[in-house]
């Protein structure tokens, strides 16, 4: 299967990287189109906690886009409560084949710490978040400290 | 800027200045980000056309090719693999734009040269929102470099990831020119699609390659390039079927006094919506609609490019009206129209803009002058 091929390398790449910002990537040996990791951000109001994520990839990887899912609640504008997050490198009408896996991660995290109002999943937050930036942080920053994974150590 | 590459950005750049007092043409320093998707910011001054004296326009011209060496100089000491350059010089007095199509063709020329080929950058972009500008530049490196190495233009959306920092908050569309410098890569012989060595590579018209069992699967989905996004082949629509009519009226518009008028009409009758519709099987609303050009050589051209890009399906589509907010009626497809024939009115002339914009909204379907049989 040329997904599994694929995958394996970009794991393997990903795992070489080592990222600050996404760690502590599982999966599962007998299925490798179901990845799990913790993304760490280091921008405040997320950076007193971890959030974990799952990617799901289609059987019919690269010429599909993954799906990623928030395990971990978490206080955004563009992730719900179910944790679907609207990612547009990955929308179908964007996603290109040759995306690398290292690519969504970045531009995940790159949209965890700097929220888009202007497509918002939860309009309340994305309000809130245009309105009284204050505000919105001083809530993002008590939700995560109440709903966040541990942030690893080291 | 300094909100969208960080505090490191903002450091090095009080840092500089605060050491440094003059910055002039041909030089360029650099300032890191905390951005994940460019490492670094390169800082150039560009020459003025207007700074130069008549005789002495061929120094800008020569001042302006050593500045864009003078960058990508700087992209090596960083060892960087690639570089985006926007269009410099062409916004405040501005040089001409073939001319700067062509220093930008002579100045990597010159930077291979001064490298003798060996160079941490592999691709140099060129990104702009005007999508004339891009053309332009394509044709001249077509012209100056191995045709079989053509360089690509592609359309990047809003919000993908690599325009990010230029899309946050308007809504720019952006072309983008990808030169490949033909400097060594290392990794050319793998396919992106599958990540295995290249198997009887297939090119596409952009350049890019890929094994012919991956492209072949690709193109199933869609006649989008895996790599840049370009459009392969010609793209067409789900516009309902309908005609358009152009008609020739006396009257002028505003800003073209004695010039007459081409008036087009649309018309797409109600009907039910299509598999390829948003919902399949429910009736949708048709609609006439009007738009306006002046009969001169321009007007003229846009006419018979609209008329292909009608023709392709792509003038109207089936959505919901951003005016009324209703659904499954029949909508503009991102196309700019003058609506208006009255003076000064909103969606109407004067608008020293549109004609560009409408060439570039045309050149994002695939639609250019290229398509005009002669």
């Amino acid at each position: 299967m040329a997904a599994t091929r694929r995958l394996q390398k970009e794991l393997g790449d990903l795992r070489k990287a080592d990222l600050k910002t996404f760690r502590n990537i599982i999966v599962d040996e007998s299925n490798i189109l179901k990845w799990e990791g913790l993304i760490v951000p280091d921008q405040v109001p997320f950076n007193k906690g971890a959030f974990k994520v799952e990617i799901n990839f289609p059987a019919e990887y690269p010429f599909k886009p993954p799906k990623v899912t928030f395990k971990t609640k978490i206080y955004h504008p563009n992730i719900d409560e179910k944790g679907q997050v609207c990612l547009p490198i990955i929308s179908p009408e964007h996603w290109k084949p040759a995306t690398k896996t290292d690519q969504v991660i970045q531009s995940l995290i790159a949209l965890v710490q700097e929220p888009e109002p202007g497509h918002p999943l939860r309009p309340d937050l994305a309000e809130e978040f245009t309105r009284d930036k204050k505000k919105f942080f001083k809530n993002a920053d008590e939700y995560t400290k109440k709903h966040s994974e541990k942030r690893p150590t080291d | 800027m300094y909100e969208a590459a960080g505090r490191q950005y903002y450091e090095d750049h009080v840092n500089y200045i605060r050491r440094n007092d003059r910055f002039t043409v041909r030089t360029s320093v650099s300032s890191s980000t905390n951005n994940h998707y460019y490492k670094y910011v390169i800082h150039t001054t560009e020459p003025r056309w207007q700074d130069y004296r008549e005789n002495e326009k061929h120094k800008c011209a020569l001042d302006f090719q050593q500045t864009i060496v003078c960058c990508l100089v700087e992209a090596e000491k960083l060892k960087l693999k690639s570089i985006a350059l926007p269009f410099v010089s062409t916004g405040i007095s501005p040089i001409p734009k073939d001319m700067c199509a062509k220093e930008y063709c002579k100045a990597i020329e010159e930077y291979s040269r001064i490298r003798n080929n060996t160079s941490s950058l592999i691709e140099i972009h060129f990104i702009d929102k005007n999508y004339a500008l891009i053309s332009l530049i394509r044709q001249e490196f077509a012209q100056a470099f191995n045709k079989s190495e053509q360089p690509c233009v592609s359309k990047l959306e809003p919000g993908r990831q690599n325009l990010k920092p230029y899309s946050k908050s308007t809504k720019v569309r952006a072309a983008q020119l990808r030169v490949r410098t033909g400097m060594d890569s290392g990794n050319s012989e793998v396919c992106s699609i599958c990540w295995n060595k290249m198997m009887q590579p297939k090119k596409l018209q952009c350049g890019h390659l890929f094994c012919s069992v991956c492209i072949d699967h690709h193109f199933k989905n869609e006649p989008t390039c895996p790599e840049c996004g370009g459009i392969q082949g010609i793209l067409t629509g789900i516009q309902p079927p309908g005609r358009m009519e152009t008609n020739i009226k006396s009257s002028s518009l505003c800003g073209f006094p004695g010039t007459n008028t081409i008036e087009i009409v649309y018309v797409i009758p109600s009907g039910i919506q299509g598999a390829e519709h948003p919902n399949p099987g429910r009736p949708f609303e048709g609609i006439t609609r009007r738009a306006y050009l002046p009969n001169n050589t321009k007007g003229q051209l846009i006419a018979k490019l609209l008329q292909i890009a009608f023709d392709r399906r792509l003038i109207f589509t089936i959505g919901t009206s951003r005016t009324t907010g209703k659904t499954g009626v029949v909508i503009w497809n991102d196309i700019s129209h003058k609506t208006n024939p009255e003076p000064n009115a909103m969606f109407g002339f004067p608008d020293d803009m549109y004609f560009d914009r409408v060439l570039d909204d045309l050149g994002f379907k695939g639609v250019t002058e290229k398509d005009i049989q002669p």
